[in-house]
């Protein structure tokens, strides 16, 4: 038995691990494209904040491979898969045969196509090398950055800019912050707070070009109007890392799609994380669910299915989290009612209170009486026992939506009656 | 589990504005409370050395007994104890401050007069004293001068307020008891000697004590204070005004009275009205006093003034935005209240020496000095109103008609217009022909653990309905006034038939040209004195035990050591008390057993413990009937 | 393997084992000298109630571990040595999406780090929770599941006794 796992972030080293917890013997292999061990992704931010330092990205002790007697391929990039023969190849020409292959090469970074996107200091923020580029940009005293993007990682990163003494203008090109994550009102919410605390923001705002001739010297936003900079960030999302599986006999999707093992269309081939087309059990279709969570979870039941256990994987849902200056936000599943007239049985619970001069907000989005999804701003401390609930899908009594209105634990206690 | 706050509308209008405010009110901090500690709710919590503190395992899985060896029937009957003991030592230090007022009036040396003459003359005659030749001011210094004997009393002497005031029966069954109190101070300083370490510990005697602590409430406290307080401002006559929030006016000063004594209260009042001026020149239509818990109560009483809102809205009422002032004296006045009030205009003022709080403007009042200090507190409350913020200002419009005053000579003057010779004889014989089925006092505060006002609401309703006649004080007054069942419409829409029409009778010959409210309001907590009286009066009347009548008691939403005073009180009246919201009692079985039953052996009274509105009235109805029946009446 | 079980008929709502459980996770392990430390200790117990019932609720040790899951920083994981999940708290980054994710909300945040804490079965205290033993009615337990479950199935043989 040998197993191959390409890609070393969440979903192949939660695959990995599962597997050992079966099968300490067979051989595994962890191709990975990137020159780094397992780091995680989410916390490039928090590291470009300063706030950690690069040796805290890494997500397993440095004797984690020996450990668990992995082969480590570093540098090594899959472009081809010969599934009649059970072996992959590296664009470099090196091959390796495989009795079970996962596939966890996640996703890209989203570039923008405008004049100007190919200077040095225009960056998007995916992997731990960009990190490092733009720290060193940040090192060398850079004062003003442009994060093009309204998103999670764009405000991510426009935080931790932020919080390095950076000047800051977030361009969102549609009306709202955080839209994939919150309602209107969270998302004004967390803008105002982050405006508070240094951020600006331009909102219906598109970058037209990036101008400079070498290096970043600015924006611009209309005909007329440039906004300096010395630095830019992109945050236009992320895609599946899947075209170049292009060609290989694979069914994609939106990402690479695969049935409820988690395996794909070909056999003893599996697909994991932000790569991974998926039934979202909330929304009730077929999605990319790219969020860490998510990722674990499949790479842990494909790991789990690999070895031979039958491990179904009931689907994904979408989830997210949030700290800004002291002011969380978490949401999952459907956050905002769409057209209400398509919705008659949907509704919602608002609610919004002052605490010591900080919002706490929530809002509990039902179909019938199932919860589908929730915002939750300030007080987060009842948000995964919300989070078990939406996975559940049950109907609740009236006593038990009453429980959601209340503090962390009530609810819990209140669900065992 | 988050229940119902309020049944009140104007509250729970105003609960959605105190959270975007960023105010904490009562009920988050009840929330943040929970689970609260179940040794403490049962009783079973004692920490009375320093050796402690202990709890006894209500399951029998851990200690039975404290370090000392106290078992559970030992700390609960010793908390409880405490509890009432605190009660009472409320209510006669509230008396003691009017019978110094009363004391000074009389002698000239304060700016507060004798109002009324009758009520001195009708005080005095039953302490025995001779009042024919003597000028007001000299009764007055004699009436004073007993009620300093019974403080100063040294020997064995029985309580003369008590002697005076009971009806002979009960005081044959309490001296029988040994429960006869001697002096206010003393049996409340012996019932703090009592609880503590090494003492008591003979849960029988325990309860007696506290059975005489509730003695020591009811003559010495309640009935002390409202003596005092008719003859220095007034026996309380018939008024009509309106309860709840939307009396306040936007346009007004807004001054809040808030506490229970009235001595600084009449006098705000009175200089509310002389500096209408400076009001006016301050921009507003002039100064509007109202009203919460029972210095509103008193106000309301004597001088119409309406009724803001009840104990648990206290906050809420500065939510509006529109309180410029809120004046304090004693109890009941809720330490956040300046939190609350930071985040609006509202001047917090403190007075009393014994209530201050971190964040209010204190003015000392004195008697001597009680017309500066109101004039200063008025003063204060026009400035705060220039400072209002017109965006923060959101007053629900909601507000009930009410008809207040029903002291006992109030009921009585209104009955004989119907029976001039024997004024309690209509009263009387629709009681005994059934038309009336009996009555039942609600009294004391709202309880957080409890949705505000819904117990005292459902339970009068459904009383009112089986023709039961309900007389009511305190907070619970307030929660039925802002029900709408101090009303003529009242009447109409919930008393029974019989019950409406004795109402009605009666309100056609006291010239009303309507009925009478089905609910009476007989005024504050200390006015639950009125109630003994006319329980007193009627039992004289019939010259039976009051034990005897049909006649119940209730304080449903009780919260306060001097609610559970005033109950032990009543139980001591003979009379069956309902209360609302759980004692600490439950963690000894025996006691609770004791309490509930046992008691009525002895002294004709027990608890009744019911924390559902229903239930309660049924419960209460059953106890009318039963004693009806022991009375040979129909039921 | 010994589990911390609840009797939740017995829990009274003192928070005895909130308190307890602070004290276990202080510097100091004492009471009076925790209240006084310039971090105050945080509790991974939370006594919560729900209408009449009271319960005491702490990491459940799930075998699914959302929590584990969820973190993205590598800081929670499942210790194969004594079969807990357990918090790294230097590699915690207070991201909070294991708070997020856990169905029990027994995962608190450590106001002063802005990180996380859990019940971590009082690993100061060679394992001896201190919640348990500051029960005063004995509803928290530290016993395997058989023995728990055999005194449970004894309890409702002796009520039967009553009713036949």
């Amino acid at each position: 038995m040998s197993y191959i796992i390409v890609g070393n972030s969440a979903a192949g080293l939660f695959a990995i691990e599962e597997i050992r917890r079966h099968d300490t013997k067979s051989e595994i292999i962890v191709l990975t494209a990137e020159q780094e061990p397992s780091y995680s992704r989410c916390l490039i931010t928090y590291f470009l904040a300063g706030e950690i330092p690069a040796s805290q990205l890494y997500l397993r002790d440095v004797d984690f491979a020996a450990r668990l007697n992995l082969t480590v391929v570093y540098g090594a990039e899959v472009t081809e898969i010969d599934s009649a023969h059970q072996i992959v190849r590296s664009a470099d020409g090196r091959e390796w045969h495989y009795s079970k292959l996962l596939l966890a090469m996640g996703a890209l970074a989203n570039k923008l196509s405008i004049l100007g996107d190919d200077l040095p200091e225009v960056f998007t923020l995916r992997t731990m090398r960009d990190a490092l580029a733009i720290n060193n940009i940040l090192e060398q005293g850079a004062r003003k950055a442009i994060v093009i993007g309204g998103g999670l990682v764009s405000l991510k990163s426009a935080y931790a800019l932020r919080k390095r003494g950076l000047e800051v203008t977030v361009l969102v090109s549609s009306g709202q912050i955080l839209s994939q994550m919150l309602d209107a009102k969270a998302a004004d919410i967390i803008q105002e707070h982050l405006r508070a605390n240094g951020l600006r923001f331009l909102l219906e705002t598109e970058a037209q070009a990036i101008t400079g001739q070498n290096h970043v010297q600015g924006v611009l936003i209309a005909p007329e109007t440039e906004l300096d900079a010395d630095l830019v960030i992109v945050g236009k999302g992320v895609r599946p890392n899947s075209e170049k599986l292009r060609g290989f006999g694979f069914n994609i999707g939106l990402g690479l799609q695969v049935d409820s093992y988690l395996e794909t269309n070909i056999s003893n081939i599996y697909a994991a994380g932000d790569i991974t087309e998926t039934w979202d059990f909330v929304r009730q279709k077929f999605t990319v669910n790219a969020t860490w969570p998510n990722a674990t979870t499949q790479g842990r039941i494909a790991g789990a299915n690999m070895y031979g256990r039958q491990e179904v994987y009931l689907g994904s849902l979408g989830l997210n989290s949030v700290d800004f200056f002291g002011l969380s936000a978490m949401s999952a599943g459907i956050t905002k009612l769409l057209k209400k007239e398509a919705h008659e049985d949907w509704s919602q619970t608002e609610n919004l209170k002052m605490l010591g001069g900080l919002p706490i907000y929530r809002n509990l989005i039902w179909q019938g009486d199932v919860l589908k999804g929730f915002v939750l701003v300030g007080d987060t401390s009842q948000c995964g026992v919300l989070t078990a609930l939406v996975k559940a899908g049950q109907p609740l009594t009236q006593t038990q939506k009453n429980l959601t209105k209340g503090k962390r634990g009530t609810l819990a206690v209140g669900m065992m009656k | 589990m988050e229940s119902q706050k309020s049944i009140d509308p104007a509250v729970l209008e105003l609960l959605p504005k105190a959270a975007l405010d960023g105010v904490e009110t009562v009920w988050d901090r009840h929330e943040a409370q929970q689970p609260q500690c179940g040794f403490g709710s049962l009783g079973v919590c004692c920490r009375h050395c320093l050796q402690g503190p202990c709890r006894i395992d209500p399951f029998g899985n851990g200690p039975k007994t404290g370090i000392c060896g106290a078992s559970a029937d030992v700390i609960v009957t010793r908390n409880l104890l405490m509890h009432v003991a605190a009660g009472a030592a409320a209510h006669v230090d509230h008396a003691y401050e009017v019978v110094e007022a009363l004391e000074l009036a009389a002698k000239g040396e304060i700016n507060y007069s004798i109002a009324d003459e009758n009520k001195l003359q009708q005080v005095a005659k039953r302490l025995g004293l001779e009042i024919v030749g003597k000028s007001k001011e000299d009764l007055a210094l004699e009436v004073v001068e007993v009620a300093y004997a019974d403080i100063a009393n040294h020997g064995k002497k029985p309580v003369q307020w008590l002697m005076a005031n009971a009806p002979k029966e009960r005081i044959a069954v309490w001296e029988s008891l040994g429960i006869v109190p001697r002096n206010p101070d003393r049996e409340i300083r012996e019932a703090m000697h009592q609880v503590t370490m090494g003492m008591d510990a003979d849960p029988v005697n325990l309860v007696l004590a506290t059975a005489k602590q509730g003695l020591v409430d009811g003559y010495s406290g309640l009935k002390l204070a409202t003596d005092m307080q008719d003859i220095l401002f007034g026996t309380p006559a018939p008024v009509v005004t309106e309860a709840n929030l939307g009396v306040l006016k936007e346009d007004y000063v807004n001054l809040i009275v808030h506490g229970h004594v009235p001595l600084l209260s009449e006098k705000i009042v009175y200089w509310a009205d002389k500096l209408q001026d400076e009001a006016r020149l301050a921009g507003a239509q002039g100064i509007l006093v109202s009203g919460i818990c029972c210095s509103g109560n008193e106000v309301l009483m004597r001088k119409g003034i309406p009724l803001v809102t009840n104990f648990l809205a206290q906050e809420i009422a500065i939510v509006t935005g529109a309180i410029d002032a809120m004046v304090v004296d004693v109890q009941c006045i809720m330490p956040s209240l300046t939190q609350v009030a930071s985040c609006y205009h509202t001047e917090i003022i403190t007075t009393m020496p014994i209530v201050k709080m971190p964040g209010a403007t204190h003015v000392p009042f004195t008697l001597e000095n009680a017309d500066e200090a109101a004039q200063e507190i008025v003063r204060m409350s026009i400035t705060a109103y220039g400072r209002r913020n017109p965006h923060k200002v959101k007053i629900p419009n909601y507000k009930r008609k009410i008809m207040a005053g029903f002291s006992v000579e109030a009921i009585i003057g209104a009955l004989s217009t119907v029976d001039p010779v024997q004024p309690l004889k209509p009263l009387v014989d629709n009681i005994v022909n059934g038309n009336i089925l009996g009555v039942v006092a609600t009294v004391g505060c709202n309880n957080v653990q409890v949705t505000q006002d819904l117990l005292h609401v459902e339970l009068v309703k459904e009383l009112l309905k089986n023709n039961v006649l309900v007389v009511a004080t305190g907070c619970s007054a307030h929660a039925l006034a802002k029900a709408g069942l101090m009303n003529s419409e009242g009447t109409e829409a919930y008393a029974g038939e019989s019950l409406k029409a004795v109402l009605t009778a009666i309100g056609q010959a006291a010239g009303l040209g309507a009925p009478l409210p089905p609910v009476l309001h007989m005024g504050s907590c200390v006015d639950n004195s009125r109630i003994g009286d006319l329980v007193t009066a009627i039992a004289e009347y019939l010259n039976v035990d009051s034990a005897l009548l049909p006649v119940a008691a209730s304080a449903p939403e009780l919260q306060h050591d001097k609610a559970l005073s005033i109950g032990t009180w009543a139980v001591t009246m003979g009379i069956t008390t309902h209360l609302g919201v759980v004692p600490p009692v439950l963690g000894s079985k025996a006691v609770t057993k004791l309490l509930t039953q046992g008691l009525s052996d002895v002294i004709g009274g027990k608890f009744y413990i019911e924390t559902d509105a229903k239930k309660a009235a049924e419960g209460l109805l059953e106890d009318i009937r039963a004693k009806r029946k022991k009375l040979g009446l129909p039921s | 393997m010994r589990q911390i079980l609840v009797r939740s008929e017995y829990c009274l709502g003192c928070k005895s084992c909130e308190l307890a459980c602070a004290v276990a996770h202080s510097t100091s392990k004492t009471l009076f000298e925790a209240i006084n430390e310039p971090m105050p200790p945080q509790k991974r117990v939370f006594v919560e109630s729900s209408g009449g019932l009271n319960f005491p609720l702490q990491c459940r040790q799930c075998l699914d571990s959302p929590c584990v899951h969820a973190c993205m920083s590598g800081a929670m994981q499942f210790d194969r040595a004594t079969g807990l999940i357990q918090v790294d708290e230097h590699k915690c980054v207070g991201c909070l999406m294991c708070v997020m994710v856990c169905p029990f909300g027994v995962i608190a945040e450590l106001p002063d780090t802005h990180r996380v804490a859990k019940c971590d079965r009082c690993q100061d205290l060679d394992y001896d929770p201190a919640c348990v033993a500051a029960c005063p009615t004995k509803a928290l337990e530290f016993v395997e599941v058989r023995e728990f479950a055999h005194s449970g199935r004894q309890t409702f043989l002796d009520q039967m006794k009553g009713v036949n």
